[in-house]
């Protein structure tokens, strides 16, 4: 059988990836890149998912450019896989995933992976539910601190701790933007997302090139990534970029764990719900 | 568990509040607010009671509700009648307001907070000053 030239760097891959359907929800700095990393890899399906259009000020750290710029983003990262892969299918939904239906999202065919890139607490929830109710591996990347530090989860349900075991951490530490007026005029409005923050574009592929990493070795487990990086054990990485009075060593990974067993994905966990309720509501007043 | 979830609602979206979860709301709200009454309409669910203003001493109605298809993903709305203040509600009446929330640890309990500390800062006496 005769392999497409474009993948003769990296025939073996290709070729077990060609059948390989992933889902990325954020097709932001991140998203792009992981998604463009996964056509030159040779993933042969994918199913893009995000709601903004390409502006001027995501071209610093984009990998589309500036003959993009006013199309919704799926769109425009859907051309630009295929002129890498003529072959790939692309579904490219444009389109808030808080709003997108599960039928709407796999179109018949279930994702072997779903990719975590976007901005929104909200969507990631969300997308961590679908992860656990249709027992679908997940990954999710992003990073803090101007891109200095990155930061990359993931989750192979029942096996390991889920997105919510971790977020209780980040979620009390993002720094969510305190009040925006659009919250009172747009119903689509979304307060989870995280303000854009300034950061270098190579500090993010650094980021992605380690997370593509956990990707190849989710979508074939079977394989020499899958079987030295996925031990279920240490899902959560760190990379160091350049923070470089972080207590983490530069340019390098500190893998950590986290606690398995959340009210989210475990319900023995459900009776914990009320203890940490604010000591205010201990002492109700309700007539 | 995941059987449970795999149930689409009536908008085709999946039902991602689960009997467990819901039962274990109801029994965190029967424990601390016993006033407040769960309810269940359509693919909507909830809790209904009254919270007494702490300077008017007037009973306000607050509603909390949340969708099947997204709770506990994403966070309660909340409705307080009457308004002691104009501005902090968005256009179909739901209170405006940022809680930093996290599905493992959230509640209907922990939202009705923001209905507490809302009429803590905007509920006045009759008179508009602070009542002794």
């Amino acid at each position: 059988m005769t392999i497409d030239p474009v993948f003769a760097r990296n025939p073996r891959e290709a070729e077990r990836l060609k059948e390989k359907h992933i889902l990325i929800v954020g097709l932001g700095s991140g998203g792009s890149a992981l998604a463009l990393m996964a056509a030159r890899a040779g993933v042969g399906r994918f199913t893009l998912i995000d709601p903004d259009e390409l502006a001027l000020e995501n071209i610093g750290r984009h990998m589309l450019s500036r003959e993009f710029v006013g199309q919704p983003k799926v769109k425009a990262l859907k051309r630009a896989i295929k002129a890498v892969n003529p072959q790939a299918e692309v579904r490219a939904i444009a389109k808030d995933f808080r709003a997108v239906r599960p039928a709407e999202t796999f179109n018949g065919t279930k994702p072997d992976l779903l990719i975590g890139a976007t901005d929104s607490f909200g969507c990631e929830s969300m997308l961590n539910a679908l992860s656990l109710a249709e027992e679908i591996p997940a990954i999710y990347a992003g990073c803090w601190g101007e891109a200095s530090v990155g930061e990359i989860l993931y989750v192979i349900p029942g096996k390991t701790p889920c997105f919510e075991c971790f977020a209780r951490f980040r979620k009390d530490t993002a720094p969510l933007p305190a009040d925006d007026p659009r919250k009172y005029t747009d119903p689509d409005y979304d307060g989870t997302r995280v303000p854009a923050q300034a950061g270098l574009w190579p500090n993010l592929l650094v980021i992605c090139g380690i997370a593509f990493q956990l990707i190849l070795g989710l979508l074939d487990p079977e394989g020499d990534r899958g079987q030295s990086l996925i031990d279920c054990e240490h899902t959560l990485w760190l990379a160091n970029v350049s923070a470089y009075d972080s207590p983490l060593q530069p340019l390098a990974v500190t893998f950590a764990r986290v606690e398995k067993g959340c009210a989210v994905c475990d319900e023995s966990k459900l009776a914990e719900l009320g203890k940490e309720l604010p000591e205010e509501l201990s002492t109700p007043t309700s007539t | 568990m995941a059987s449970t979830r795999r149930l689409l609602g009536e908008e085709g979206k999946y039902m991602t509040l689960s009997k467990a979860r819901w039962e274990a709301e109801c029994k965190l709200m029967a424990g601390l607010f016993p006033d407040f009454k769960p309810y269940v309409e359509e693919s909507l669910v909830g809790f209904r009671g009254h919270l007494q203003g702490p300077r008017s001493g007037r009973p306000y109605s607050v509603v909390l509700r949340a969708a099947t298809t997204e709770y506990p993903l994403l966070v309660p709305t909340v409705f307080i009648h009457p308004r002691p203040e104009p501005q902090y509600h968005e256009a179909d009446g739901q209170l405006s307001f940022l809680l930093k929330w996290n599905p493992a640890r959230g509640s209907f309990a922990r939202t009705l907070l923001v209905a507490f500390r809302y009429l803590q800062e905007f509920d006045r006496s009759e008179e508009g000053g602070e009542s002794k």
